[in-house]
């Protein structure tokens, strides 16, 4: 029978604890509001949307505002007003203080309501928010990660061959201007994507997976795919000994992948290394 | 007193009476629970395979021996309810403290209900001691490194579960028929081989006036077979279309090449994928794409079929049931020097990225997770597991143990090539396995041909790829949605750093940004896609 009562005391507890928490947050400690707002975001993190999307919603704070924005963007079901309420919410964080950490981040997902959020998207729009983001905060994180979204939309634009080896070469630029070694990472791998799938050329696409692999690769499976296509590429484009050194490390570090017959048989097929002088 | 009244008296009655047979059930079970004053782990599955419950039982009760302070349970679920009974218990509180992985348990719901075990994974399990995994991390105890499906979840990033076996696909074979109808010829080796003895079968089968078919098939079955035969014919095109020099292009690959052009339903491959399909599907019984699973099993079992594609999960029930010698060889896939499907092969396809299955996850809300942990990893462990395989006739799933005789022909081959793509171009969506599925009779039925198929699938696979590749797009770009919110989440809850450290953060980062590339990829290809579209 205690097993009961504890139920219905914790029932009575769960019940009374939104009352609670709005009567004491007119007045708590920051600090204490702050942690709430932590809480909320690992929630986020775990995908327990609803629950932090709730839990930012009972605080006023900037970076609780943004939460709600960001969280409500993935609410279901998915309405044209929740957009434009999120909207008004991180425009109005970047006019309340322009400079600051939320403001960025702000930013950042106001270009992201364009992109994959409208429905159909606006580019343009978009791409003017992550430009003036990259423009604004060089070397920040985030403005960072708005270099590879604008890459995203420009890239992938249909355009003439030409226009599209300008736009190339403007964001080859980008890339090696990044501190992010994650978004260094991220650019040189959209770069070698675009070169293989537009034909742009064997040679650019190796040197992109190379400056990417340098960046350091997050994910085994991504790991393996780069290591082969910088052998497979460096192999037909006759830089064997590029090639010989990631077959190498693929076989050494990918002992279960499929690929591996076929990596050692193309390894087999490279010119044999050349000795060094004495 | 009205009649109305007295059935309505009659019906709350009842009522009350169902809720207090409920209360009473419920608290009953909690009295259970304390009543040796042993604390309690509840496990459950759908595996009811022959073997399963028994081995699970064991090492239940060895776990308990090693800790009588501890009662194990087992409950299994029939497959068909199990994703339903998964919701209901997850839902309602009720739930057990571990359950298998893989049915009514998508992103959201592991999100959810499952508690990560990611800290553990990374330290070594503590029932190797002594052994040659004893300093070994405990993921990389197990053959595929933890990298199942189930094991570890791609868009969270984080470990869910720890598998005990996995699965490869053979053909199982009746050995007393096989002497009574074909003596002592031994299991083919080559496809050649294989298709003669099936020829013998209908030549015996007729001169004993016995009716045998070569091979029991089913809507599941048959495609085990055909779709890997099918699939060795597309081997070499599909390195051919690795447009990105990966030497295994995506499913998304093949279907873009497929719309723009590079290759058609006229390639001398896929025609001599459909060509080999219907030569197996001939030696099936005629219509066999209308029967189940189960159909097909009783073929086998009764002696009306000589031979059987199935899973290894399948070899323990067929042991347990038939009354005949069961014997086991591999998919016999046509060599590089065969005379008219040779051309399209580079070799036997590679099994070394089998992945593991039965996979175990802890419920956030069970309590004592150390404790739930020790028992994973004790069914886990190299002994723990080799007890597993041993009783269940299964694979195991840790490393460096040596399965029993009648298992190891189903231990994965490992010395091969990256397979070609099946009718289904690698399960590309729901539109293309229609597409196929609708038709296949076509192919495979007595009256049908290869012209035959090919000629409705000229009209049917374009709008089927086109369809779910625009699926495929939709999808990606709901998943990116959150994900960007998980991201915002993990930076404020470490801002993303700029030192070279792989982190969750740079992980999930990495996993959007290539999603995004390739789904962008995908809009800009069907945006210029020359073909029709789905709606014509």
């Amino acid at each position: 029978m205690s097993a009961r009562y504890g139920r219905v005391v914790r029932a009575s507890l769960l019940l009374a604890l939104p009352m609670l928490v709005s009567t004491l947050s007119a007045s708590e400690p920051m600090e204490a509001r702050d942690a709430e707002v932590v809480h909320a975001w690992e929630r986020a993190s775990l995908s327990l949307f609803k629950e932090s999307h709730r839990a930012f919603a009972t605080h006023r704070s900037r970076e609780s505002r943004l939460g709600y924005a960001i969280t409500l963007l993935i609410q279901q079901p998915k309405t044209a007003g929740n957009l434009d309420e999120a909207v008004r919410i991180l425009e109005s964080l970047i006019i309340d203080i322009p400079t600051g950490e939320v403001a960025v981040v702000a930013r950042f997902h106001l270009g992201r309501v364009e992109q994959i959020h409208r429905s159909p998207p606006n580019l343009s729009a978009a791409a003017a928010h992550f430009s003036k983001l990259v423009a604004e905060h060089p070397a920040h994180p985030w403005a960072e990660q708005a270099a590879i979204k604008l890459a995203l939309i420009e890239l992938y634009a249909p355009v003439s061959a030409d226009e599209l080896r300008t736009r190339f070469e403007n964001h080859r630029r980008a890339a090696a201007g990044l501190v992010t070694a994650s978004a260094r990472r991220d650019l040189n791998l959209l770069l070698a994507d675009v070169a293989l799938r537009f034909g742009l050329g064997d040679a650019l696409a190796l040197e992109h997976l190379m400056a990417a692999d340098l960046a350091g690769i997050a994910r085994p499976t991504q790991q393996a795919r780069v290591w082969v296509q910088i052998g497979e590429l460096a192999r037909l484009l006759g830089r064997t000994e590029i090639a010989r050194d990631h077959y190498g490390k693929f076989l050494t570090a990918f002992t279960r992948d499929v690929r591996r017959r076929m990596v050692l048989e193309h390894l087999a097929s490279l010119p044999p290394a050349a000795i060094p002088a004495p | 007193m009205t009649r109305e009244k007295i059935i309505n008296l009659i019906g709350y009655s009842l009522l009350l009476g169902c809720f207090l047979v409920s209360l009473f059930r419920v608290l009953g079970r909690e009295s259970d629970d304390a009543s040796d004053g042993r604390h309690v782990i509840r496990f459950a599955h759908w595996q009811l395979e022959a073997g399963m419950r028994e081995a699970l039982d064991q090492l239940a009760r060895d776990y308990e021996a090693l800790h009588p302070e501890v009662r194990v349970e087992q409950i299994a679920i029939p497959e068909r309810t199990y994703a339903q009974w998964v919701r209901t218990q997850l839902v309602g509180g009720t739930a057990p403290d571990i359950i298998q992985l893989g049915k009514g348990t998508d992103d959201e719901v592991m999100a959810r209900f499952f508690a990560p075990i990611s800290q553990w994974v990374e330290r070594p399990n503590p029932y190797n001691e002594g052994g040659p995994l004893a300093s070994v991390p405990w993921r990389a105890t197990f053959l595929d490194d933890m990298q199942g499906s189930w094991a570890y979840r791609t868009n969270l990033l984080e470990y869910y579960g720890v598998p005990m076996s996995m699965f490869t696909i053979r053909v199982f074979y009746n050995r007393d028929l096989w002497r009574r109808l074909l003596g002592d010829t031994p299991p083919p080796e080559t496809f050649d081989d294989f298709l003669a003895l099936c020829h013998r079968v209908h030549e015996r089968s007729a001169e004993l006036g016995q009716p045998v078919l070569p091979v029991a098939g089913s809507k599941d079955n048959g495609p085990m077979l055909a779709y890997r035969l099918f699939a060795s014919q597309t081997q070499r095109l599909i390195q051919e279309l690795d447009l990105e020099h990966t030497l295994r292009p995506e499913n998304t690959d093949i279907g873009q090449a497929f719309l723009h052009g590079a290759w058609s339903v006229d390639s001398s491959a896929y025609s001599a994928g459909l060509a080999i399909t219907r030569d197996v599907a001939l030696q099936m019984h005629p219509g066999f794409v209308q029967l189940g699973r189960d159909d097909a099993a009783f073929y086998f079992l009764q002696k009306r079929a000589l031979m059987i594609t199935s899973g290894s999960w399948d070899s323990p029930s067929f042991r347990a049931m038939a009354d005949f010698e069961l014997g086991v060889f591999p998919v016999p896939a046509p060599s590089r020097e065969h005379p008219i499907y040779g051309a399209n092969v580079l070799g036997p396809a590679s099994e070394s990225e089998t992945g593991t299955g039965l996979t175990f996850g802890i419920v956030r809300s069970a309590a004592n997770h150390a404790r739930l942990i020790d028992f994973l990893h004790f069914i886990t462990s190299q002994k723990g597991n080799a007890t597993f395989s041993r009783i269940s006739d299964w694979l195991p799933a840790a490393v460096g143990v040596v399965p029993a005789e009648q298992v190891r022909p189903f231990l994965p081959i490992t010395d091969g090539f990256v397979a070609g793509f099946d009718p289904t171009l690698g399960s590309l969506g729901a539109g293309t396995s229609l597409a196929v599925q609708r038709n296949l009779d076509l192919l495979v039925g007595p009256a049908g041909s290869v012209a035959a198929f090919r000629d409705r699938m000229r009209d049917e696979l374009a709008p089927a790829v086109r369809e779910d590749l625009e699926r495929y797009a939709h999808n990606t770009l709901l998943n990116l949605q959150r994900q960007d919110v998980i991201i915002a989440a993990l930076s404020a809850s470490s801002p993303p750093s700029l030192d070279d450290s792989p982190d969750k953060f740079s992980e999930m980062i990495e996993a959007q940004n290539r999603a995004e590339s390739r789904r962008a990829w995908i809009v800009n290809r069907l945006a210029t896609d020359p073909g029709i579209s789905p709606s014509r």
